[in-house]
């Protein structure tokens, strides 16, 4: 049997979180979530990942407005981290802005999607992130 | 008196006597005539004494050694008439020599007859009177010194008589001018003339000056003007000359109308600069010598250098701090000659004297002061202050940045919340297919569509508010080439969907290049190609043409449609912020569009305007200035 993707969601909105599930169970994947509220808790859950002995996520999604520590902070750390530092990163965000995205990609994600304001589409982020995965 | 010669010699024994008096005594002339007075003989005497060479002497009429006066009163015919009569005749006097100078003799006629007692000419003996003749050439010498220096100077020179009366002066008359009195005096001297009857309105002045040095015989040096002689203005020395009674007094002039007219046109100008440099608001200063030593400076400089003295001291101890950016200029104009133009040149120094040097910025020209042989001697500084023109626009660009950081806040917080709302709301409506009764269902979809209504409206305006935003900052704009015609193009594409949906004609003429930004620019054109697509008349194919004609400079621009039009007393409403003419649920809208494009075109110096009648097709006009080449 397979194993269940491992993913750490850094995002404090509940509303949000609960439409990332629907998303990826509209899509299929068999999951199971760490939902981090805010990006010093993430970096906690981080820190036991490489001295605790916790296994390391297999896909991270991380709003860019985390509070503390944003979306883009947490990937820096994340891609110096010795065990998780070549996982996929997925920076989600309501912003279009330009500079949000280039400041996401300097920072090393794998890919920046923002957030639909229409329900259909925010599906699609299942869809990505089964094809991460599956790549 | 001594007889010099004895009477009655008789002709043919002269000879050896002759020359002996002739020879041995210097101031003796001697010389013969005939009867009737013409000369017969020559020796050098004649020619020492008299100045004659033989050639001009033999044969002569012994009137030529005459004077006019002595001629006259036939003098030289009545010393030999006496002479004959006599026998001899003695003669005193002046007589001409050649060279028309007097000579004054003593001597005698002495009538020669043949030995029948018949008169053959006369002998003539002159002792020169040396010691008169010498203080008469003295005389002479000094008046003619004085005449040639009355007729050679170049000042105007005459004599004037003065008359008056118990020490009044009533008038004055020239009784001798100079050549050069006419020349300084172009009326002439019309001498004789009594002034008052010549110049009625002749300045009292003058007649007083007069009269003060014939009466003192203190000579004055003044300067004067005199309105009936043509307003000139004269340099003159009065001296008396002869005795008092005689009320002559000497007067040199000169005539320096030009001098005085250009020393006061030198002095108006003078006058008119120094009211321009005071008050100027630029403040000016001018620095001499390498040791830029300043020379002058006007208020508005002193008051850039608050309470420092200034003029005569070195630049470099009035304004110790000043750096080195401006010494460099201060150096370039003075090694090259060539004018400096600095523009918010930054010029940190303690304008108010307390000690601490500030930020102050400047418009400055340094202009290179060059001596007549063309070398640099110094520098003059024009400025302007523009510290707070900087500070303005920093400030300025601060708050578009604080603008632009809210406006990137708006877009992103606003729309966050709207999301959520909008997400869930359709979720509502998927999953009210678990109700229970159909009825609430179509309820809940019915009210769920209204979130949904009001959730997009709210992002239309976010993002039409957003967009407004960008046209007011980006201050530092910079006016360019756009092409009209690419500007469409992007507009076109971004309206392709909704042109085809709708079915829409869009023609357009030739466009040119204008100035101002082609995205910008596109905008515009997006905006009024949405407008022109969104109010069409139902029923009926939208046709849009844009055009473009030069009016004058600019451009006009036009977009016509066939649309529903509106009544054209709103024309100018339609262009504020959210003024819209219709409801939302017959055609939505922000009420931004136009809104947005009045403030782009006006950004580029156009204005915007439509005109438009209900049912008719609306014109939206808008002008930029045509292109640099």
């Amino acid at each position: 049997m397979r194993l269940r993707l491992q993913i750490l969601l850094g995002e404090d909105n509940p509303g949000d979180v609960l439409l990332v599930r629907r998303a990826l169970n509209e899509h299929r994947v068999e999951y199971e979530l760490h939902t981090m509220r805010d990006g010093s808790e993430a970096a906690v859950f981080m820190e036991g990942v490489e001295g605790g002995g916790l296994p390391c996520p297999d896909l991270f999604l991380l709003d860019l407005n985390l509070p503390k520590l944003d979306g883009c902070e947490l990937l820096v750390l994340l891609r110096a981290h010795p065990l998780c530092g070549d996982k996929p990163v997925i920076i989600i965000s309501s912003s279009g802005a330009e500079s949000d995205r280039r400041r996401a990609t300097d920072a090393g994600a794998t890919r920046y999607y923002q957030k639909p304001s229409d329900l259909k589409e925010f599906m699609k982020l299942g869809a990505l992130v089964r094809e991460l995965v599956e790549a | 008196m001594t007889h010099l010669v004895p009477p009655d010699i008789p002709v043919g024994q002269d000879t050896p006597l002759h020359e002996l008096l002739i020879s041995e005594l210097g101031d003796v002339l001697a010389f013969r005539t005939d009867a009737a007075g013409l000369t017969t003989d020559w020796n050098p005497g004649v020619e020492r004494i008299l100045g004659y060479r033989k050639a001009e002497w033999m044969g002569q009429r012994v009137h030529l050694i005459f004077t006019p006066d002595d001629r006259a009163a036939k003098k030289p015919e009545r010393d030999m008439a006496k002479a004959a009569r006599e026998g001899r005749a003695p003669t005193v006097g002046p007589y001409l020599r050649k060279d028309g100078r007097l000579l004054f003799v003593e001597g005698a006629v002495v009538a020669l007859k043949d030995p029948h007692g018949t008169l053959i000419g006369f002998y003539n003996v002159m002792r020169d009177l040396a010691e008169r003749n010498q203080a008469e050439a003295a005389r002479r010498q000094s008046e003619e010194t004085y005449r040639d220096l009355f007729n050679g100077i170049d000042q105007g020179f005459c004599i004037i008589e003065v008359m008056m009366e118990s020490g009044e002066p009533l008038d004055y008359r020239v009784i001798e001018a100079n050549p050069a009195f006419e020349k300084q005096s172009p009326q002439g001297n019309a001498e004789g003339r009594w002034i008052r009857e010549r110049y009625p309105n002749h300045e009292e002045r003058w007649f007083e000056i007069y009269r003060d040095v014939a009466l003192t015989g203190e000579p004055i040096r003044f300067q004067e003007r005199s309105k009936d002689l043509e307003a000139l203005w004269f340099d003159v020395y009065a001296f008396r000359i002869g005795p008092p009674q005689q009320k002559h007094v000497g007067v040199i002039f000169t005539n320096i109308t030009d001098r005085k007219n250009s020393e006061q046109a030198l002095r108006y100008s003078v006058e008119r600069v120094e009211q321009v440099l005071a008050q100027a608001p630029v403040a000016i200063v001018v620095f001499r010598g390498p040791e830029f030593v300043i020379e002058l400076a006007n208020p508005s400089y002193q008051a850039l250098v608050h309470g420092r003295e200034l003029v005569g001291r070195r630049f470099a101890d009035v304004v110790p701090e000043i750096g080195d950016d401006v010494w460099a200029v201060f150096h370039h104009v003075m090694d090259t000659g060539e004018a400096a133009v600095r523009e918010e040149f930054y010029v940190p120094y303690d304008q108010d004297g307390d000690g601490i040097v500030e930020d102050h910025w400047f418009n400055v020209v340094y202009h290179p002061l060059r001596e007549s042989d063309g070398t640099v001697s110094g520098l003059v500084t024009v400025c302007i202050e523009v510290t707070a023109h900087i500070r303005a626009r920093q400030d300025l660009e601060l708050v578009n940045r604080g603008l632009e950081e809210f406006a990137h806040v708006a877009s992103h917080d606003l729309q966050e919340p709207l999301r959520m709302v909008r997400c869930y709301a359709q979720l509502l409506i998927e999953s009210s297919g678990d109700d229970a009764t159909q009825v609430v269902t179509e309820e809940r979809r019915l009210f769920a569509g209204f979130i949904e209504n009001g959730v997009r409206r709210m992002e239309a305006l976010i993002r039409d508010l957003l967009a407004y935003s960008r046209t007011v900052h980006s201050l530092d704009l910079e006016l360019g080439n756009a092409s009209l015609e690419k500007a469409l193009g992007y507009a076109l594409s971004a309206v392709e969907a909704r042109a085809a949906e709708t079915g829409a004609v869009i023609t357009h003429g030739p466009l040119p290049v204008v100035l101002g930004d082609e995205t910008q620019l596109s905008h515009v054109f997006q905006n009024l190609l949405s407008n022109a697509l969104k109010y069409r008349t139902p029923g009926r194919k939208p046709e849009v043409h844009i055009s473009a004609e030069l009016q004058a400079e600019e451009w006009v621009v036009s977009v016509r449609d066939n649309g529903i039009g509106f009544d054209s007393k709103h024309a100018a409403r339609i262009f504020g912020l959210f003024k819209r003419l219709h409801r939302d649920d017959e055609y939505p809208g922000t009420g931004l569009g136009l809104a947005i494009c009045k403030r782009i075109v006006e950004r580029y110096g156009g204005r915007i305007w439509a005109d438009s009648e209900p049912l008719a097709g609306a014109t939206f006009h808008f002008s930029l200035a045509a292109g640099r080449q």
